[in-house]
């Protein structure tokens, strides 16, 4: 008889609960799951990438109404981009009435406007790897045991 | 003495709020290294992901880096020797 493997990301609701606080928090998802260094590889890592490009081009690179696609992926990058959008419509409440400062740099402005999407497609790469794990469509290999092969005569 | 580098409109800049280029003006030809650090941080969520185990990822990390930044130059000159040697003969004066 074949042994049933158990997956020890398998937590039942706990699993879902961590995919949606992975988006929240980048990182978190693995870190409530128990994988805990790579939980902190990637919240430093995504957060470092969305806060260098906000420090870069401030929170006027989110939401951009001429770059939709770049809003889409910020907006897997969880709560820096809900609150870095809550700041700009508080802050900047008529966007498209700015006056650039002098050194406006538009390509500075785009390369942080990347900075903090390319931050959010990476987590969108960490949660479709969480929901894989959660699932059991795929585990690390270190804990790959392959099943045992039925006794001669077992069914 | 504050160095030449932290110009005193630092004082008045707000991170987050306020862009970089308002105190350092004109920063647009260095667009060209930014891709070094979102290169890096690429490799390094890809390879967290694909990676049983986190032991040697740095280095695997760093591979991946100097691979995407190569291709991107490979790319890069591809295209312009594309432009410099074919465009010229395809297209028609207006």
């Amino acid at each position: 008889m074949a042994t049933t493997q158990s997956n020890p990301y398998d937590s039942g609701i706990k699993g879902y609960i961590a995919i949606a606080l992975g988006w929240f928090i980048p990182g978190a998802g693995h870190w409530l799951l128990g994988d805990h260094k790579r939980g902190i590889l990637f919240f430093i890592s995504i957060h470092a990438l969305f806060l260098t490009g906000l420090l870069m081009g401030s929170v006027l690179v989110l939401n951009r109404p001429d770059e939709q696609l770049w809003n889409y992926s910020e907006m897997m990058a969880g709560w820096p981009t809900i609150v870095g959008d809550r700041l700009k419509t508080t802050l900047y409440p008529d966007v498209d009435d700015i006056d650039h400062p002098s050194g406006y740099s538009p390509m500075i402005e785009d390369a942080a406007t990347a900075y903090c999407g390319v931050a959010g497609m990476l987590n969108l790469l960490v949660l479709i790897d969480l929901f894989l794990l959660v699932s059991g469509d795929h585990q690390p290999q270190s804990t790959n045991v392959p099943p045992k092969l039925p006794a001669e005569g077992e069914k | 003495m504050i160095p030449a580098f932290f110009p005193s409109e630092l004082l008045a800049w707000t991170p987050f709020i306020d862009p970089l280029y308002s105190i350092y003006p004109d920063l647009d030809g260095w667009w060209l290294p930014l891709l070094i650090p979102v290169a890096f941080v690429v490799s390094l969520v890809f390879q967290g992901v694909k990676r049983p185990t986190l032991d040697g990822v740095l280095p695997a990390t760093l591979w991946m880096t100097l691979k995407i930044l190569f291709f991107m130059a490979l790319i890069c000159a591809g295209i312009q020797i594309f432009y410099v040697l074919v465009v010229p003969h395809t297209t028609t004066p207006w």
